[in-house]
């Protein structure tokens, strides 16, 4: 199940792609940044849309001269508590200028998800042992805030 | 009773009574607007629902950790702890009021400051946690960020606004790192833990080396206001004093070079280790000309896009602050002479506990929460509600609570300072023991805290009986003594003059003792002078160590501070240790 910035839900087609032996390229797949690093060409070349997946440790840098041709980005969670994707959304969005879609993937809390939202990311995989319902609550749960959110936006914001 | 009922009867009691129900109106601090407010109630009703989740059985223990702590509830040995914000130290009496009516109601009657200008309650019921946070909205305080891998509360100077020393007022600039930091979206799930700490006088009375990052407002040659920068300080295990990486910062930028130095640490600090994970190591790993290279690069992308306050609601926050109204008086000098003369403690107690006030007539109260063998940073309910009402009646209803956990009456007129020295001598208040040797910096220790070696609070008060003559305490001068029950150096320990650390030696409790910190400007992290002391032999260790100096010493004047960097460690080493 994905979750919105609105705290809608929609059904989620993409699979995660963690082991890419024998793999047949199709549309729905997130692909590993590894993968994606040696593959590019290929990638390109057979897909419509291009979606691959990083690690809190991967080096978004390395992706700046690609992101043109990448239409999602999702930011995965080895643990909730590690936050780097917040920072990584950010980068992605306001110093890299990405456009397409930016996804949490793995372990997040519902309590991170509005964070995550402020920070640019435009959807989040609901972790499948999770009950939705609270995801969508907390999606929208605070309106104040202190900060403008992702692209400087000043909505319900005290500044 | 309610919170109200609670504050209007403190209030009228054996007092005034005008003093007002709530949030006094004359007090130069930050006050809420709605938005404030309104954020505050989602605040609340956010926890609520996480601890109704967790009583539920929905959160694991691991999951609601990090969300409990990020509003101050923390697992302790015996209970659950709550840890309140006290904004860069500062309380009104009406907020004063309320803390009492929490400790009576929801604890055993007492709230113990710490060491980061907070309070904190050892006895709070989970599930009452979202009420006592309704009755403190209500006096405008929260618990947000007291504790978590986030930005805490903003530390500063315990005399801001009034010290005659300061260049300017450092707590609008803590009111905006204050605002700015609240629920940042980016930074609340850091590598680990980050404070910030301000400083605008000449002396250091917030210990701002020893933070994650301290900023020293300067002046620049052509008379700009500034702050200059320093990243990596931090206590715990490792003690390391943060180091310089940009000398002027103009004042506009404050917010997005913040920002490029939390980011740069979010990606940088590292997470295989919680021990390491502070950025004093990222620091001291990545190298600090490198660290700074890299958040200058980052604030260069960001300064003039990204966010920086504007200068009109930066205006807004500094009229809060504005100096109150002093009354012009001429205090009558001789008649204060004398008191001091006929009351020797009096006489102390102007010496130690009061400090140079900028407005002429007026001084900085310094309240001791170290009483004569009592446990250093515990206050009962009934005294808090006295320290309000003496700030109602003589210190324009303000009080401050500063690192070292003691209590501040900020404007205090001189023509008031016996009557109330008087008041505080009724309520046990009045000890004249400001920065002398028995000023001590204690942690729970094995009284409360499940970490611990060895005891904290027993040895403080032991040391305390035995240097119990004002005579010889004052003899002594300026000392820190600070003891902390294990490495994790709650009370400071490596950064007082004289630190004492509890350790397991074989399942004893021993306690080392290290010589020559610093936690001021002359920032020093102390050295270990040799083997423990058992706790039968500890006070006597100090008692060696403090006729070291009185014997060495080349005059008065020569601080215990100043001989130990003359002379060293070896005197000390060979009257402890009868070594030759
Ligand atoms: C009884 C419960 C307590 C426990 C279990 C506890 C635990 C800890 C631990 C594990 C650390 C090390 C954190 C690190 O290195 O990152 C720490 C640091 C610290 N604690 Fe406590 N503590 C307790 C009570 C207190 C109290 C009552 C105070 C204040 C009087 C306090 C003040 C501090 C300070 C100031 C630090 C050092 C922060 C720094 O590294 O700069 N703690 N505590
Ligand atoms: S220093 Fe150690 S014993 Fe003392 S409170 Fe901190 S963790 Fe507990």
């Amino acid at each position: 199940m994905l979750l919105n910035k609105h705290g809608e839900t929609a059904e989620n087609e993409n699979i995660i792609i963690k082991d890419v032996d024998g793999l047949t390229l199709h549309d729905d797949q997130i692909l590993p940044y590894a993968y994606w690093l040696t593959q590019k060409a290929e990638i390109k070349q057979k897909l419509n849309r291009v979606s691959i997946w990083l690690d809190s440790h991967d080096d978004i840098e390395a992706l700046s001269d690609d992101l043109s041709s990448i239409d999602l980005i999702a930011l995965n969670f080895p643990k909730f508590g590690d936050g780097r994707a917040f920072t990584m959304a950010h980068l992605l969005q306001d110093k890299f200028g990405f456009k397409g879609e930016i996804r949490a993937i793995g372990h997040p809390i519902a309590d991170q998800a509005q964070f995550l939202f402020r920070c640019g990311v435009d959807s989040i995989d609901i972790p499948a042992a999770q009950d939705p319902a609270i995801w969508v609550k907390e999606a929208t749960r605070m309106s104040r805030f202190y900060q403008r959110s992702a692209e400087n936006i000043t909505a319900n914001s005290k500044y | 009773m309610s919170l109200q009922q609670s504050i209007q009867q403190a209030a009228q009691k054996e007092y005034s009574p005008t003093a007002p129900a709530i949030a006094p109106k004359n007090v130069q601090m930050y006050k809420y607007d709605q938005f404030d407010d309104e954020f505050i109630t989602q605040r609340i009703d956010q926890l609520r629902s996480q601890i109704n989740r967790r009583l539920a059985g929905e959160l694991s223990e691991d999951e609601f950790k990090p969300l409990r702590l990020q509003n101050g509830v923390y697992l302790q040995l015996h209970a659950y702890m709550l840890r309140l914000a006290i904004p860069y130290g500062q309380l009104n009496s009406t907020q004063m009021r309320a803390l009492a009516y929490i400790a009576r109601k929801y604890d055993k009657g007492f709230g113990h400051f710490t060491t980061r200008q907070n309070i904190q309650y050892n006895w709070p019921a989970l599930s009452d946690i979202p009420e006592i946070l309704e009755d403190l909205q209500k006096v405008e305080m929260h618990a947000i960020q007291t504790s978590g891998n986030c930005i805490r509360n903003t530390t500063s100077d315990p005399f801001a606004g009034a010290a005659a020393d300061e260049l300017t007022d450092p707590r609008p600039w803590c009111e905006i790192i204050r605002q700015w930091s609240t629920l940042h979206p980016e930074f609340a799930f850091l590598p680990r833990k980050f404070k910030i700490a301000v400083n605008a006088a000449e002396q250091d009375r917030a210990a701002i080396l020893y933070h994650d990052v301290a900023l020293q407002i300067i002046e620049n040659d052509q008379g700009e206001m500034g702050f200059k920068v320093y990243v990596g300080g931090g206590q715990g295990r490792t003690p390391v004093i943060a180091k310089l990486v940009r000398e002027f910062l103009e004042p506009q930028y404050l917010l997005s070079y913040l920002d490029a130095i939390l980011r740069t640490y979010n990606m940088l600090g590292r997470r295989d280790n919680l021990y390491k994970a502070r950025i004093k190591i990222t620091v001291n790993e990545t190298g600090v000309e490198e660290f700074s290279r890299l958040v200058e690069l980052e604030w260069n992308r960001i300064k003039d896009t990204g966010f920086n306050l504007p200068e009109e609601q930066k205006q807004t926050i500094f009229k809060h602050f504005e100096l109150p109204e002093f009354e012009l008086h001429q205090y009558d000098a001789e008649k204060f002479e004398s008191k001091k003369l006929k009351n020797n403690g009096f006489d102390y107690f102007v010496k130690n506990n009061t400090f140079a006030h900028k407005q002429d007539g007026y001084t900085i109260v310094s309240i001791s929460l170290k009483p004569h063998g009592g446990i250093p940073g515990d206050i009962s309910a009934d005294q808090m509600d006295l320290v309000a009402q003496l700030a109602d009646d003589y210190s324009l209803s303000e009080i401050r609570a500063t690192h070292r956990q003691n209590l501040v009456l900020p404007h205090v007129k001189l023509d008031d300072l016996f009557i109330l020295w008087q008041k505080l001598t009724k309520a046990k208040l009045a000890a004249g023991n400001i920065g002398l040797l028995t000023d001590i910096i204690a942690c729970p220790g094995l009284d409360y805290c499940a970490l611990a070696n060895a005891r904290s609070i027993p040895i403080a008060q032991m040391i305390a009986e035995h240097f119990d003559d004002m005579k010889k305490l004052n003899d002594l001068g300026d000392i820190t003594l600070n003891i902390s029950g294990c490495i994790n150096a709650c009370a400071h320990h490596h950064v007082a003059n004289i630190g004492i650390l509890g350790v397991d030696k074989k399942g004893e409790e021993s306690y080392q003792v290290t010589l020559g910190g610093s936690s001021r400007s002359d920032a020093d992290i102390g050295k270990i002078v040799g083997p423990g002391f058992s706790g039968d032999e500890i006070v006597g260790a100090i008692e060696t160590i403090t006729n070291v100096y009185l014997a060495g010493r080349t005059n008065n004047d020569e601080t215990f501070l100043a001989y130990y960097r003359r002379a060293g460690q070896t005197p000390f080493k060979e009257a402890l240790y009868n070594v030759a």
